[in-house]
């Protein structure tokens, strides 16, 4: 039994010679990785988020969607210079449901604004054609690339080659999607993200966005380890992330227990 | 140095026009040219045989022909008359450094410091009338010292008139000022005939009268002070352009993909030399494919930066090329650059990684706009308002930023923003307090945290007066989601019923 086990260790790791060595074969950048801000995810992730590699955000629920692409804009933040441009490839229909992206907002968020180059696309094929298209250019640093609801052309060949592409040119790849049955594909790294409450001292402020982030896949070289669950906030003057895991206990919503049906006499309803 | 303009008018050119495409023996004939109008047709211009029989410029033509029966006509061509009088202007330019058009029949051409080279302005006048003679166009020339004045001379002084700047132009009529006819009638009323009637008018009185009168044509104080000298008069100079072109005839004609793209390479390649010569990079390329059945395709292409790089142009217009229908083949194919932008000669870096190995960025976006058009790729630039959704354009990528006032940090904005701000239900603990619990797309959310309000007024420059202003919330619910809600007005301000509450952004 641990022979196989060896084997199979080993063999991974061979794989994971290929791949590198096929990265700089093709003349991929080696570049060095990230930290994510949180030491316990960077030593799980072997040293950092990797650079020109595919990273998976999911959100956990159609609902948490707004919190897994605020997640994929902190990892978009973490792996982009703010002086390189970067990519958002987005269908449009996420544009009509969830609203287009505010350089305002983003430039509150740590980013960029001025380097965003947003692609807006009809189709799920368009958008895996636009996103190939994006990886070749080695001037950009990320390419977001946001297929709206779980197309069927987002197989397994088509982010086989969007990572190797990844791979190829050293431009990281970061896809956000709503759940679904997408499959694997070689993607480095997958979370799954769920909104979770903001740490404030009273109910009248609110604090710095986090996310209950789950790593439920991981396969960058080095990994130390299997995954976790963490709640995390983006620190946007940092442009890093952090650790809030103290606040678990003392989150509940201030008012979360007032009554389901306005029974107050002074509660009215305006619409 | 003393400035010498000189004004060619070409009195008849509609018909000088029609006679050198007609002929001669056309021009025998009683002849007008006709535009449709409303009314039917007018008459624009009439040659000397129909004027001989009464027609006239202006006059309906069943009028003219009620006077002369046997008139022939022939349609008017304003479009083709402009475009030649603007070939005529860069013609011009063989008597002085630039030349502007003075429309309907006129060129203007600054002549000063170059009358030297005819052997003085008489002989340069000589000259201009000698080629324009030859040219078959009638045409008066005169020089002054103003373009106003060489104007006047050209339409109501004599033949080949130079004026010296200590000569007067008092007797000309007021036409000479180049006034709308309205004007001109109002001056005939107050039984002003010349120029040097007005010129005797005391100013302020003539002032007042045309107080409110801003176009230089409709103020005869501006066109004597333009005439004299007295006043600068702008004028466009015509300046010729010349767009890159190579094109390929081919023997046989070609029905097949394969051979197209070849003659498509050889003329991005022939394109791309050209370009390197002038030192230039193209911004727009135009493809025309002439087919034997005399279609013509055209297909055109924009790059995000000044490119003379082959293999990108053959790649950008490769991909407009599959709905191209070749007929029974295609003769002739040519590229035109219309849109050019100077690029230098720039030594590859030595280890050319970017290039070798992937696109550039620029070469990226054009791949991507061919593909998903003009708006497909869009960046985000800041735009000075305090409106939040006015406070950012969508813009073609690489355009340069125009410096703005950043964002105050205290203001935290939403990543996304709706493309219209969504009506939510709220329900609240008093009118103007917090709010505790919104319905948003048929689901409640309870408000667990509330962080405002933060109040943006109207922009009163722009919108009506009945606009609300907007106190904005940016909450939490229960689940930790957070929103950017906004309450449009408040109790009793004068624009409206209750409040209406808004869902306009979403954070992260």
């Amino acid at each position: 039994m641990s022979v196989t086990r060896e084997a199979v260790m080993a063999l991974k790791q061979a794989i994971e010679g290929i791949g590198r060595d096929g990265a700089r074969r093709f003349g991929g950048v080696e570049r060095d990785r990230v930290s994510v801000g949180i030491p316990e995810i960077d030593q799980i992730l072997g040293g950092g988020l990797m650079h020109g590699a595919t990273h998976d955000v999911m959100a956990l629920t159609p609902r948490d969607l707004s919190a897994a692409s605020g997640f994929a804009l902190g990892l978009v933040g973490l792996l982009s210079p703010r002086e390189m441009p970067w990519v958002w490839i987005r269908q449009d229909a996420a544009g009509r449901e969830l609203g287009e992206p505010y350089g305002p907002g983003l430039a509150g968020y740590g980013l960029n604004p001025a380097k965003l180059l947003l692609v807006k696309v009809p189709n799920a094929k368009e958008a895996l054609r636009a996103a190939e298209e994006s990886l070749r250019c080695q001037a950009l640093s990320v390419v977001l690339l946001e297929p709206w609801g779980d197309p069927k052309q987002l197989d397994l060949t088509a982010t086989r080659r969007l990572s190797l592409a990844a791979e190829e040119s050293g431009v990281a790849l970061i896809t956000l999607r709503s759940g679904g049955h997408s499959p694997l594909g070689s993607s480095r790294t997958r979370w799954e993200i769920s909104a979770a409450p903001s740490r404030s001292e009273t109910e009248f402020e609110v604090g710095l966005p986090a996310f209950l982030g789950r790593l439920v896949v991981n396969r960058q070289a080095g990994a130390g380890g299997p995954g976790g669950e963490w709640i995390m906030e983006w620190s946007h003057d940092k442009c890093l992330f952090r650790q809030a895991n103290s606040i678990l206990g003392v989150s509940a919503p201030c008012n979360g227990s007032a009554p389901e049906t306005p029974s107050l006499p002074h509660l009215r309803c305006a619409s | 140095m003393l400035r010498r303009v000189l004004s060619i008018w070409c009195a008849n050119l509609a018909i000088d026009r029609w006679r050198l495409a007609a002929g001669e023996g056309a021009d025998a004939l009683p002849t007008a040219l006709i535009a449709e109008t409303a009314h039917g047709p007018r008459i624009e211009a009439v040659n000397a045989a129909a004027r001989q029989a009464g027609a006239q410029a202006m006059m309906r033509l069943t009028d003219a022909r009620a006077i002369c029966p046997e008139l022939v006509t022939a349609p008017a061509d304003p479009a083709g008359d402009s475009a030649f009088l603007e070939r005529l202007a860069l013609w011009a330019q063989r008597w002085g450094p630039w030349s502007a058009l003075d429309p309907p029949d006129g060129v203007i051409v600054d002549v000063t410091g170059v009358s030297h080279l005819f052997g003085g302005e008489a002989a340069l006048l000589a000259d201009v009338s000698a080629q324009i003679a030859r040219r078959g166009l009638a045409a008066q020339a005169a020089i002054a010292s103003t373009a106003g004045a060489a104007w006047a001379l050209t339409h109501f002084g004599p033949q080949h008139a130079i004026l010296q700047p200590e000569d007067s132009l008092a007797e000309l009529p007021v036409a000479a000022l180049r006034l709308d006819p309205a004007v001109l009638l109002v001056l005939r009323r107050l039984g002003l005939k010349r120029i040097g009637d007005i010129d005797g008018l005391s100013r302020p009185a003539l002032t007042r009268r045309f107080r409110n009168r801003h176009a230089p044509a409709a103020n005869p104080l501006i066109r004597l002070d333009q005439l004299m000298g007295r006043v600068p008069e702008p004028l466009l100079p015509v300046i010729g352009h010349e767009a890159p072109l190579v094109q390929r005839r081919l023997m046989e004609p070609i029905r097949h993909r394969e051979l197209l793209d070849r003659v498509l390479a050889d003329l991005a390649d022939d394109m791309a030399r050209l370009l390197e010569a002038r030192g230039e990079g193209a911004r727009r390329i135009e493809l025309g494919l002439w087919r034997v059945d005399g279609e013509v395709v055209i297909r055109r292409v924009e790059m995000a930066q000044s490119s003379r790089d082959a293999g990108h142009i053959v790649w950008l217009i490769r991909g407009r090329l599959d709905d191209v229908d070749a007929g029974f083949g295609i003769e002739m194919a040519r590229m035109r650059a219309p849109w050019c932008e100077p690029l230098l000669l720039t030594q590859r870096d030595l280890d050319s990684a970017a290039e070798e190995r992937g696109t550039s960025l620029a070469a990226c976006i054009d791949r991507l706009v061919n593909r998903l058009g003009e708006a497909g790729v869009r960046s985000p630039l800041p735009h000075a308002s305090h409106i939040p959704e006015r406070a950012q354009r969508w813009e073609k990528p690489l355009t340069p930023e125009v410096p703005s006032q950043g964002e105050l940090a205290f203001y935290t904005r939403p990543i996304k923003l709706l493309n219209r701000p969504e009506p939510i239900s709220v329900l609240y603990a008093t009118p103007d307090g917090l709010p505790r619990r919104f319905r948003w797309r048929g689901a409640l959310h309870e408000i667990a945290r509330v962080d405002g309000p933060e109040r943006i007024a109207p922009e009163w420059w722009r919108e009506r007066s009945s606009t609300r202003l907007r106190d904005y919330y940016r909450i939490e619910d229960h689940l930790g989601r957070r929103y950017w809600i906004y309450r449009a007005g408040l109790i009793g301000d004068g624009r409206g019923g209750a409040p209406e509450w808004f869902l306009q952004g979403l954070y992260a």
